[in-house]
């Protein structure tokens, strides 16, 4: 186009060389960078081992805002602590009512509503009968069977009242006791996961214990992988994994901590309704829904419940579910995404 | 070039061409497992002959009715990687082609890395981090389908010149 | 008419040596960096050692003291609890850890052994 000045095209050649120049040191920019392996931190809290890993800005500072609000629930909703609402609730039983945290009464209605849909198989004010075993503990006991019976008259969620607009709650009787320790450490991943969301970090999983929290979409894109525990491995065999986008896992197994006493062993997850582990065909169930604490809560309640009387529950609270049984079939209720990587299993499906 | 309007009338048939290529592109189904972005860029054709045969300006035109076109039709996110994509291309192949006198592989190539690096930086600007995972792999498959439009453009080379000369 | 503009020339090349050095660049960060094997052991949350087990050619061994005291064993690309007064003994019972990923927790002591990297199954987190 003879038109255009011979200056103007001398410009339009400089202009075009330092764009293309920009284009290519832009891309190799981002090809030179370092793959981001995320930020990892750990700690102790709610009598477990907890692994954070995060990506995305000031990962290290809102990591530690985490780990603080994890500690933090715990002083208010264990039992064990001093001073803690619910030490407070305990001891105000059978007298008046206790005001409580906001945390703590959202933990306390979520266990209450688990509790509700499932007839107590999870129940919150199992204390009575929890506090005789010592599972939280390092040693735990066989209980005498006559205290077990006497404690058991003291277990009922009906024991429980909550006033959700004076922020209050109550036990009914002297002796009455609430225990979120099957609650906890779902609980701790959701106060983890409101930190990440507050911050600017682009993604995160927290693992409380068997728990774990998940946090916006990796920087690659791809989905959560989380490995589910081979019951009949280590702490560090996995079954399989399931491929998964934010919400919460937890998981019940038989094999977390059980002593043996003359031959029989006992393992921690108590039904409410007879004081005794609960006698179900399975040794593990993993829960995934919206919601950590209600994962937690539902994973214990299923486990007691067993696969059958599970589905309904499961279906009410919009959560899926995987199951190990003790003759190593695996049921996935709904629709996980689940990879097997063991040859000792078998993997059927059920429809919610 | 003998009349301005003639001119005009053939730039609008080439960007009439490029729209209706980008469209029919969008149209195939997606393969599954590419990454998002990766594009043969069928219209590329277009843009690579006008800035080779007609100069900058036309050129540079056309990109901006197609990142137009796509400002409207697919909203703000795709408007902008796509007028971004073109016009950093066509500047590339203008240069290449018209002033360093590259061959059309190279020149398509090279146009193409641009666009996918242009879009690539919108996106990476205007969402996350999670595009530039698969840099490496836009960049093989940006050089690929530059040599696919390079060869596709030899073959219709001939006559897009007899219409833009003769008007037939 | 197509002279003016050939299918190929022998400066085309350029182009393609760049492309194929930026994907190069690309890609070579795909690579996981799986070569280095380091232990890191904590206690109550706090990094106490870190050990590159690929470097460890003598057996040695480390007594964290505490409330209940732990004993880690590092060896010639691996790393166990050996040792520990706790009444569970999950620590013990976990075994040698061998892959990046693996840990061995001993919760009454707050003491964690873990080999730094992705989790062994290629998995983010584990549940259960």
């Amino acid at each position: 186009m003879g038109q255009f000045a011979a200056g103007f095209k001398k410009w339009m050649v400089i202009a075009a060389g330092l764009a293309m120049l920009l284009v290519v040191l832009l891309v190799s920019q981002f090809l030179i960078f370092e793959k981001d392996e995320g930020y990892q931190a750990t700690a102790f809290a709610m009598g477990s081992y907890v692994q954070q890993t995060l990506y995305g800005t000031d990962a290290e500072e809102v990591s530690s805002d985490a780990a603080h609000a994890v500690t933090e629930l715990e002083q208010l909703i264990s039992w064990r602590v001093d001073g803690s609402d619910i030490a407070a609730l305990n001891q105000a039983a059978g007298e008046e009512a206790v005001q409580l945290d906001v945390r703590t009464m959202d933990v306390l209605s979520r266990a209450l509503s688990v509790a509700q849909a499932t007839n107590g198989a999870y129940d919150p004010t199992v204390l009575p009968v929890s506090s005789l075993w010592n599972f939280d503990t390092d040693e735990p006991m066989l209980p005498d069977q006559v205290d077990l019976l006497d404690s058991l008259e003291n277990v009922g969620y009906g024991f429980l009242t909550m006033n959700e607009a004076a922020q209050t709650a109550s036990l009914a009787h002297q002796g009455n006791g609430v225990d979120l320790g099957g609650i906890g450490k779902g609980a701790a991943c959701d106060a983890a996961v409101e930190v990440y969301r507050a911050s600017d970090v682009d993604a995160a999983i927290v693992a409380v214990g068997g728990s774990i929290g998940l946090y916006g979409s990796k920087p690659d894109g791809s989905d959560w992988l989380v490995a589910v525990r081979d019951p009949n491995g280590t702490q560090n065999d996995s079954l399989g994994v399931l491929a998964l986008q934010d919400g919460f896992v937890s998981t019940s197994g038989s094999y977390e901590k059980t002593f043996t006493v003359d031959g029989q062993t006992y393992h921690h997850l108590l039904d409410p309704n007879t004081g005794y582990p609960a006698q179900s065909d399975l040794v593990s169930v993993t829960v995934v829904c919206e919601n950590g604490a209600l994962s937690d809560a539902l994973a214990t309640a299923c486990f007691v419940l067993g696969l059958e009387d599970s589905l309904p529950v499961l279906r009410a609270f919009d959560a899926e579910a995987l199951f190990i049984d003790q003759e190593n079939r695996i049921t996935i209720a709904g629709d996980l995404s689940f990879e097997l990587r063991s040859s000792s299993y078998t993997v059927s499906r059920q429809e919610l | 070039m003998k009349s301005s309007a003639r001119f005009v009338a053939f730039t609008g048939i080439l960007a009439a061409l490029s729209l209706i290529l980008s469209m029919l592109e969008n149209l195939l189904p997606p393969v599954p497992g590419m990454p998002p972005g990766a594009k043969l860029g069928l219209s590329n054709i277009v843009s690579m002959y006008a800035a080779g045969s007609m100069g900058l300006m036309p050129a540079l035109a056309l990109a901006l009715t197609k990142g137009i076109f796509s400002f409207v039709t697919r909203g703000v996110t795709a408007g902008l990687m796509s007028t971004s994509g073109a016009v950093c291309s066509t500047l590339v192949v203008w240069l290449l082609l018209g002033k360093c006198r590259f061959g059309l592989m190279g020149a398509s190539a090279a146009g193409a890395l641009a666009h996918n690096g242009a879009q690539l930086m919108v996106a990476y600007l205007l969402t996350s981090s999670a595009v530039l995972y698969y840099a490496p792999v836009l960049v093989l498959l940006g050089t690929a389908s530059g040599v696919v439009t390079a060869l596709a453009l030899h073959a219709v080379f001939q006559p897009l010149e007899r219409l833009r000369q003769t008007g037939w | 008419m197509s002279g003016r503009f050939p299918l190929f020339r022998k400066r085309d090349l350029l182009v393609f040596l760049v492309a194929f050095l930026l994907a190069a660049a690309g890609f070579w960060r795909w690579i996981p960096s799986d070569d280095a094997l380091i232990a890191v052991v904590e206690q109550n949350g706090e990094v106490v050692k870190r050990v590159d087990l690929e470097r460890v050619t003598e057996p040695e061994t480390l007594t964290l003291e505490g409330d209940v005291t732990v004993t880690v064993l590092f060896e010639p690309g691996q790393v166990s609890i050996t040792n520990s007064d706790c009444p569970d003994q999950v620590c013990v019972r976990t075994g040698v850890l061998t892959r990046s990923g693996q840990s061995a927790v001993c919760l009454p002591a707050r003491v964690a052994v873990r080999i730094e990297g992705e989790n062994a199954s290629g998995a983010d987190g584990m549940t259960g």
